[in-house]
């Protein structure tokens, strides 16, 4: 199984990968929206995760959840938001979308990998 | 207590607890403040320079700033990789993201005052030995930490 994460943090992504292939998944990644989509039309069928940042430039995370959860093919795939954004309306605007979980910056990488398991373990 | 047009109680302290929850988190490190003042005697040289523009009823800009050192021993224990198998970007972009979390931490902490603000995309500036100077007259906050021995210098400063 294949985690996806769209961060464009290279630096966040590492930690990420830190963690994914600790649990002993392999780690696709994308710095934006729009490669996110680039990767999820090759691979979507072997994603199980996709971990995703709100704050980006070109297309932001909430431009790609929204866009996501639309598409019949990929709206099955369970979203984790991993981003700094603490305000409550846009939690709750991102849960609408269709985001499974949410995780807040900065975190460790025992919290990352506990959450990853939650989410493939319950569907989030 | 208001000094220079700034609530600077609540705003240190949540500059100061952000710092502290976002290094000792991603890192594992204790972290100290371990000086600060409001004179112009704390310019510091330094290479890495993670910078962000804030944006609300308050406008100001936000830097960390820190030696290569400083920049490799933190990026190392936030990702688990080693510091020889850094790369230049790797430590830029590191100190962007934790000038990013920072912020955020910030952000949240100072929800429904006047000092709330927009994140803006993290920046970093690089270059051996160099410093920021603001105009004097300016309404800053300076902070310096020590991390395993190693420094950093928070500054913010208000544009109005």
């Amino acid at each position: 199984m294949k985690i996806l994460s769209i961060d464009d943090s290279s630096i966040v992504r590492k930690i990420i990968r830190g963690a994914v292939e600790t649990l002993g998944y392999e780690l696709l990644e994308a710095c934006d929206g729009i490669e996110g989509f680039l990767v999820l039309e090759k691979e979507y069928k072997n994603i199980g995760l996709i971990l995703l940042d709100w704050n980006m430039p070109g297309m932001n995370g909430y431009e790609f959840l929204k866009k996501a959860k639309a598409n019949n093919e990929y709206k099955k795939i369970p979203v984790m938001m991993v981003t700094t954004e603490t305000e409550e309306g846009n939690i709750v605007k991102s849960i609408q979308a269709g985001a499974e979980n949410y995780m807040i910056k900065p975190f460790t990488i025992e919290e990352m990998m506990k959450k990853i398991l939650e989410c493939l373990g319950n569907g989030c | 207590m208001l000094i220079m047009n700034i609530d600077r109680e609540l705003v240190e302290g949540a500059c100061t607890n952000a710092v502290k929850d976002v290094i000792e988190t991603m890192t594992g490190f204790n972290i100290d403040e371990h000086y600060k003042n409001d004179e112009e005697d704390h310019i510091s040289t330094v290479e890495i320079s993670g910078m962000m523009f804030i944006f609300g009823k308050r406008n100001a800009i936000f830097s960390l700033s820190m030696t290569k050192e400083s920049a490799a021993t933190i990026v190392a224990y936030m990702t688990g990789i080693p510091p020889f198998e850094l790369e230049d970007e790797d430590l830029y972009d590191g100190v962007a993201e934790l000038v990013n979390m920072i912020t955020g931490r910030i952000k949240a902490q100072l929800i429904n005052t006047e000092y709330y603000f927009d994140l803006t995309p993290p920046f970093t500036i690089v270059g051996k030995n160099h410093y920021i100077v603001h105009k004097s007259c300016v309404t800053n906050i300076f902070k310096k930490f020590i991390v395993e021995n190693l420094e950093i210098d928070l500054k913010v400063y208000y544009l109005d």
